[in-house]
């Protein structure tokens, strides 16, 4: 059986962070089995522990490329597709701590200890605000139901024989 | 280098990495001479203190475990020793049994962690976990797996491995069955092979010499090596009870940090932490783990804190063994928790979290309502330790240029795991030279 691993990463108490986590929810109301809907993992190590064993995996993660709030960015970076999430293959530079690895590295690890799904689908959303507090801009609300359905639409293809 | 920039050297690096939190130091070297190590911690305090105030007497196992990802059991574990003792229950041998399994759980995962994802890329000369992982693939997988045999273990007995919510004043809400234990003894025979090869790994690392002097602090039990019990000694003579840690250590504010300074009492700096725990209790390590050890290079004390790795990769044996031993007479408790009612008093409780001794205080109302709270976190103890370690480090290495020397001051810093975000209630290097 198939089995696919969906994550959203953030936190919800800082705005537009919380942006992957309010998609699980929409996903994990219409989660079919064979489905684990993880809202965030832990620490890193916890997120490619949960690859390991999946043949599709999704994640979603706010980000600030500059571009206008609630535009969505979609990147397969799975074994299939290379391994990379940056398209000249490198990692983000920045501080590793145990409660923080950009998501690039922690693919890049993955890669490295062949660890990483056949599939791996990234979704990122621009945020406008990362101040504390709750709640998403109306902007970043709206790129929700957007990709909690792309995302829907993914596992249905993937479970498709 | 020109005559100039003996005069004034200064190094920096922007947020210390392979922390957990967020800080810098600085050290100012005046001919040849130390004149000042800050550690500065930066992250904004969190007030948890204060805002238990006016909580129920049941909460902090939950609100405190919020403190701290890696080690919610520490604060959970303290927690309810304080609020047991000030509401004058004492826990039978089959809880205190199933707090040291999800205790065991918690060091096998933050020990593992920090042994191959933030300390071992500092002694083989890399910059990441990452970068390790491309030159030792297999190493960095038998982390990670011993890693989740940690977090297996805490998610059985505790509910979830990250903040558990199964622990309770007075003992769990649910205790696990037998055969769900059962489960776990394959993987954890696997996680016992993979500790002792961690044991033999790090110790083939090569170690600066270094030693230092401060006064080792730990539990200490008459049986266990010290998890959630014991008194508080130290290796020049203190021996006390919870009750007494208040008399014994005083905190105080210094300027550049966010975390209170601790030193004892007409006594000073001390420390503790893995290097204070197994001196101090290396007779009551298994014979396993002490072979291990001695194979490591590691004595019957260790005062290098450089060492400290290899350490924490014998207390990661010793702890997959504990577990091993618990499930294989694992009665679950009956009820799972003891009624505790609230009284008007005070409690103090303690335990040894990865890091070292977490102490939690609290005075309650008659109706079980918080009045005040204190929490000492092992880091906070540390500060002194670390900052003095790294002045004497920094004067004896003097001779290192700039770059070598902020390498060995931050895995100086790292010896310690220090949990900044635990602290704040820490890593910019700046090191100022001048002739």
């Amino acid at each position: 059986m198939t089995r696919v691993v969906v994550a959203g990463l953030g936190n919800e108490l800082r705005s537009d962070d919380g942006v992957g986590p309010a998609v699980m929810v929409r996903v994990a109301r219409s989660a079919r089995p064979g489905v684990t809907v993880l809202i965030n993992a832990g620490e890193p190590a916890d997120l490619l522990e949960a690859w390991r064993h999946a043949d599709v995996a999704i994640v979603v993660d706010a980000m600030d490329a500059g571009l206008e709030p609630g535009t969505t960015r979609r990147i397969e970076a799975g074994a299939a597709a290379g391994g990379h999430v940056l398209a000249d293959g490198t990692t983000l530079p920045g501080s590793a701590s145990s409660h923080l690895l950009p998501l690039s590295n922690v693919v890049e690890l993955a890669r490295t200890l062949d660890a990483l799904p056949g599939r791996l689908v990234i979704f990122g959303v621009q945020g406008g605000a990362f101040g504390y507090g709750e709640g998403l801009t109306p902007e970043v609300e709206r790129a929700v139901e957007r990709v909690a359905a792309e995302i829907l639409e993914e596992v249905g293809a993937a479970f498709a024989p | 280098m020109s005559s100039e920039d003996r005069e004034l050297r200064r190094i920096s690096v922007g947020a210390l990495a392979r922390v957990e939190g967020e800080g810098a130091m600085r050290v100012r070297v005046h001919g040849g001479k130390v004149e000042e190590v800050a550690l500065d911690i930066y992250e904004p305090p969190r007030f948890f203190e204060a805002l238990l105030r006016g909580r129920s007497y049941t909460e902090p196992p939950d609100i405190t475990a919020r403190i701290c990802g890696i080690c919610p059991v520490a604060y959970q574990t303290s927690a309810v020793h304080a609020i047991e003792d000030a509401c004058g229950v004492e826990v039978d041998t089959s809880v205190r049994a199933l707090r040291r399994l999800l205790y065991c759980g918690e060091w096998i995962q933050s020990h593992a962690l920090h042994i191959y994802l933030l300390h071992a890329p500092d002694f083989l000369g890399y910059e990441s976990a990452l970068e390790l992982a491309k030159v030792v693939p297999d190493a960095v997988q038998r982390g990670l797996a011993l890693k989740k045999a940690g977090n297996d273990l805490m998610t059985v007995v505790g509910g979830r491995a990250v903040h558990p919510v199964n622990v309770r004043v007075g003992g769990f809400y649910r205790a696990p069955s037998r055969s769900e234990l059962e489960a776990l003894v394959e993987p954890l025979q696997r996680a016992l092979e993979a500790a002792e090869e961690t044991v033999r790994w790090v110790g083939g690392f090569t170690f600066p010499d270094f030693e230092h002097d401060h006064e080792y602090v730990a539990l200490h039990h008459e049986r266990d090596y010290p998890m959630e019990a014991g008194r508080m000694v130290s290796d020049r003579g203190l021996d006390i009870g919870p009750a007494e840690f208040e008399d014994h250590v005083e905190e105080s504010h210094v300027e550049h940090s966010n975390a209170l300074h601790a030193v004892l009492r007409g006594r000073g700096t001390y420390m503790t932490g893995p290097l204070a725990r197994y001196s101090l209790n290396f007779d009551r390590l298994s014979s396993r783990a002490r072979e291990a050890a001695h194979d490591a290079g590691l004595g019957e004390s260790c005062r290098n804190p450089f060492q400290s790795i290899v350490v924490r990769a014998v207390e990661t044996l010793y702890a997959v063994e504990e577990a091993l031993s618990i499930i294989g007479s694992y009665r679950p408790p009956r009820p799972s928790a003891h009624p505790v009612a609230p009284r008007a008093g005070r409690g103090c409780g303690w335990s040894e979290a990865p890091r070292g001794l977490l102490y939690h205080r609290y005075t309650l109302a008659d109706d079980g309502t918080i009045e005040d709270a204190v929490i000492v976190p092992p880091t906070s103890q540390n500060q002194r330790a670390v900052e003095d370690d790294l002045a004497r480090f920094v004067e004896a290495h003097l001779d290192l240029d700039d770059q070598a020397l902020t390498w060995q001051c931050e895995q100086a810093i790292r010896n310690y795991d220090p949990c900044i975000s635990c602290a704040t209630h820490f890593l910019q290097l700046d090191v100022e030279r001048r002739a």
